[in-house]
């Protein structure tokens, strides 16, 4: 009996299919570079794209054919920590638990697992996900949602540093995070912030770190003189 | 051996290795006390400033932070019930109980006790399996180093957590990564696109940033769980004390538990906690308290996971296959320093191998007496909330991946490969395997080269060449006949496996 129809593809889902495939077309691209180079530099990168190429068409099989019988595709292999695929399995109960009507083999990978008196074997990461992970993880949109701002914000600094250089770049996007996107008392951006680019200039000093090269490196430099 | 050890002993307690093993040490309490990291994001931000350093006093900073990741991350653990690293996922099922039982003092005090002692016991038996394996690691050649190079990636691929296929795929992509710039042999540039910053390839410590810093540091922010409101510390440290004096058998089992299976590539890590954890459940008399607060469950676990950090230096430094995200880190760091992993970790390097052995020991007393006596000051930092404490991190990881080349490149280098690490982390690719395939490919390649040069295709015949590719064999397909067997068993049962997590891969976790 397919599960596919009944339910939509979690996004985590899609995401899965999608690395698999990208992986697949890159190691066909890395096997048809490695081709051209010369005959000594040839030898690993040719075998190790190949080889991945045949595991990864491997596991593409594998894994549509999991997700065509079972509807789950990778929920036991994220870490705890996975916010995404945590609130997606929480969403979609794709927790294997639910699909998982067999109860393991007497003394088949038994070895690694707690067993309880009655010989049952405790699966570790189920009494975790239960008080760990999906305890009070909100839905997926809302993770999305969250895990795009803290890249958007880390995006803006980066390219703060590559214009008002490292030191600026750091303050602006410590105080304005901390305010704006965490609601922070006041205190800690300031004196945080203080700290944290006190120490920075301690370190560059002791240690002799460099910045980054930036936009406006010459105009402050004529502005404050050089560093 | 035992003059040698002395020896070290002096340089190890030097003015100048103290004050970085100390300094290592506090980064890597730290580092263990945040959720999410662990000790390969603690190695890589510490490297960048090992370059030019004294190896001894490189490797004292480095083995100081990552003997102590295991001892800080029982802090949050058992105070807020999420692991601080993945080796202290099982001390949650009791630790945690015992905290809210109002004994939290008293599970952390008998933790940080037996961290010592694991550690300790750790050391000392790497100490040993150094000097009873000179022998045989200096009758390896480069064929066989070439075989163990294969044999720990596919070790590593097969048995981190998430199927077999995802490993080893991630493994090879991590190859792929690590051959990116001059080949060795010839003077021909890899997959560099004219891109100067890919020239000399990507820094390690820019791919492990990548890899496994930010994608945690997303999804710290992401998940944003709930934290309880303050630190429970109630519960006498001496009860902790005699809890420990009365286990003592159990400790000393654990660790040398500990140190065993730290010492097998790709098990390391993560799942030794539950091992451990699960063993103490099976040979004590009275188990109906577990999971509710018993303090054994706390005692077991933890006494294991400091002693796993000396087992996985056996692989990494005698064969030069890293079994963990931590040791793959280390042999970067040693790579940095001039030093190769291998047959002269016995011989030329003795020194520094013992180096690591006395940092080991070293700072696993230190971590302890920190966490002891500090402890209510640290706990409060396990309390602050992810979206103010990660803008912080994100900054001095970006300035640690800047460190790395000083280019432009590395900070763009951070940011793409932490998106390819957050994605494979959604979809359970595990990330600990690509970084020990990254750091393998170099010597790979190098040992395959000499090995065609010294020995032309008759390398393949040397008899530990044949075993070791048999074992390749066997584990590469002795899980995936099992498998097949299982499905067969039971139509759907899901594949089950107990490492939980590659966080912190270290290692292991996934190293």
């Amino acid at each position: 009996m397919s599960v596919v129809a009944e339910r939509k593809m979690p996004l985590q889902t899609k995401m899965r299919f999608g690395f698999n495939i990208a992986l697949i077309l890159l190691f066909g691209y890395t096997a048809y570079e490695s081709w051209g180079f010369a005959r000594l530099a040839r030898y690993l990168p040719l075998t190790v794209s190949v080889v991945a190429l045949l595991v990864m068409t491997f596991g593409l099989v594998v894994d549509v054919v999991a997700y065509r019988r079972r509807g789950v595709v990778a929920a036991d292999d994220v870490p705890l920590t996975a916010a995404l695929a945590g609130s997606e399995i929480k969403e979609h109960k794709l927790q294997a638990g639910k699909v998982d009507e067999s109860p393991p083999e007497e003394g088949e990978g038994t070895d690694l697992n707690p067993v309880d008196d009655s010989g049952e074997v405790i699966d570790p990461a189920d009494v975790s996900l239960d008080t760990v992970r999906l305890g009070d993880i909100e839905p997926p949109s809302v993770i999305l949602k969250r895990a795009g701002t803290v890249f958007a914000w880390m995006l803006g600094y980066v390219v703060g540093i590559a214009i008002v250089g490292i030191v600026v770049a750091s303050a602006v996007y410590l105080v304005g995070y901390l305010f704006l996107q965490a609601k922070a008392n006041w205190k800690v951006p300031v004196f945080g912030t203080i700290l944290l680019v006190a120490a920075m200039l301690i370190m560059a000093e002791g240690l002799n770190l460099e910045w980054p090269d930036y936009l406006l490196e010459d105009t402050f430099e004529s502005m404050f003189g050089p560093d | 051996v035992f003059e040698a050890g002395y020896e070290a002993m002096l340089v190890a307690f030097s003015a100048t290795n103290l004050t970085w093993l100390v300094v290592g040490a506090s980064i890597g309490l730290v580092v263990g006390i945040i959720p999410g990291l662990g000790g390969t994001v603690g190695m890589a931000i510490l490297l960048p400033f090992v370059f030019g350093m004294d190896p001894t006093t490189g490797v004292a900073m480095l083995m100081g932070m990552a003997a102590v990741v295991h001892t800080g991350d029982t802090f949050p653990s058992v105070l807020i019930g999420v692991p601080g690293s993945s080796g202290s996922q099982a001390t949650i099922m009791d630790g945690y109980p015992l905290a809210q039982k109002g004994e939290g003092g008293r599970a952390l005090a008998a933790a940080f006790i037996v961290s010592m002692l694991g550690g300790l016991i750790g050391a000392v038996t790497l100490f040993f399996i150094v000097g009873a394996a000179r022998p045989v690691i200096l009758a390896l050649g480069a064929p066989e180093l070439f075989m163990f190079a294969m044999l720990g990636l596919s070790m590593v691929g097969v048995l981190a957590r998430g199927s077999a296929a995802a490993g080893l795929v991630s493994g090879l992509l991590g190859m792929l990564i690590g051959l990116i710039g001059l080949a060795p042999q010839v003077s021909q540039f890899r997959f560099v696109y004219d891109q100067l910053y890919l020239y000399d390839g990507i820094p390690i410590a820019v791919m492990a940033l990548g890899l496994f810093a930010l994608p945690e540091m997303i999804d710290l922010v992401a998940a944003n769980r709930a934290i309880s409101e303050s630190e429970k510390l109630e519960g006498g440290r001496m009860t902790g004390l005699r809890d420990v004096l009365s286990n003592k058998l159990l400790v000393v089992r654990n660790a040398m538990l500990g140190t065993a299976i730290g010492a097998i590539p790709g098990v390391g890590g993560s799942v030794v906690d539950w091992i451990a954890y699960g063993i103490t459940k099976q040979s004590v008399k009275d188990p109906e308290n577990f999971g509710k607060g018993d303090i054994r469950g706390v005692i077991g676990p933890e006494s294991a996971n400091n002693a796993k950090e000396a087992g996985t230096m056996i692989p990494t430094l005698l064969f030069g296959i890293p079994g963990s995200g931590t040791s793959a880190m280390l042999l970067g760091g040693l790579l940095l320093l001039g030093i190769r992993p291998g047959p002269s970790m016995v011989t030329t390097n003795l020194n520094v191998t013992l180096a690591i052995v006395w940092s080991l020991a070293l700072a696993n007393v230190l971590g302890t007496l920190g966490c002891l006596v500090l402890s209510r000051q640290v706990a409060k930092l396990s309390l602050i909330p992810a979206k103010v404490l990660t803008p912080f991190l994100l900054v001095i990881m970006t300035l640690a991946a800047y460190q790395a080349t000083r280019n432009w490149g590395d900070i763009l280098a951070f940011l793409v490969i932490g998106i390819l690490g957050w994605v494979m982390k959604q979809v359970g690719f595990p990330r600990a395997p690509m970084l020990i395939g990254f750091v393998l490919a170099v010597s790979a390649e190098r040992y395959l080269h000499l090995s065609m040069s010294l020995y032309g295709f008759d390398w393949i015949t040397r008899p530990i060449v044949i075993v070791v590719f048999l074992f390749i064999m066997l584990v590469l397909f002795g899980s995936s006949i099992r498998e097949l067997r299982k499905k067969r068993g039971g139509a759907g049962a899901s594949e089950r496996r107990t490492v939980p997590d590659d966080t912190t891969a270290d290692s292991g976790g996934q190293r």
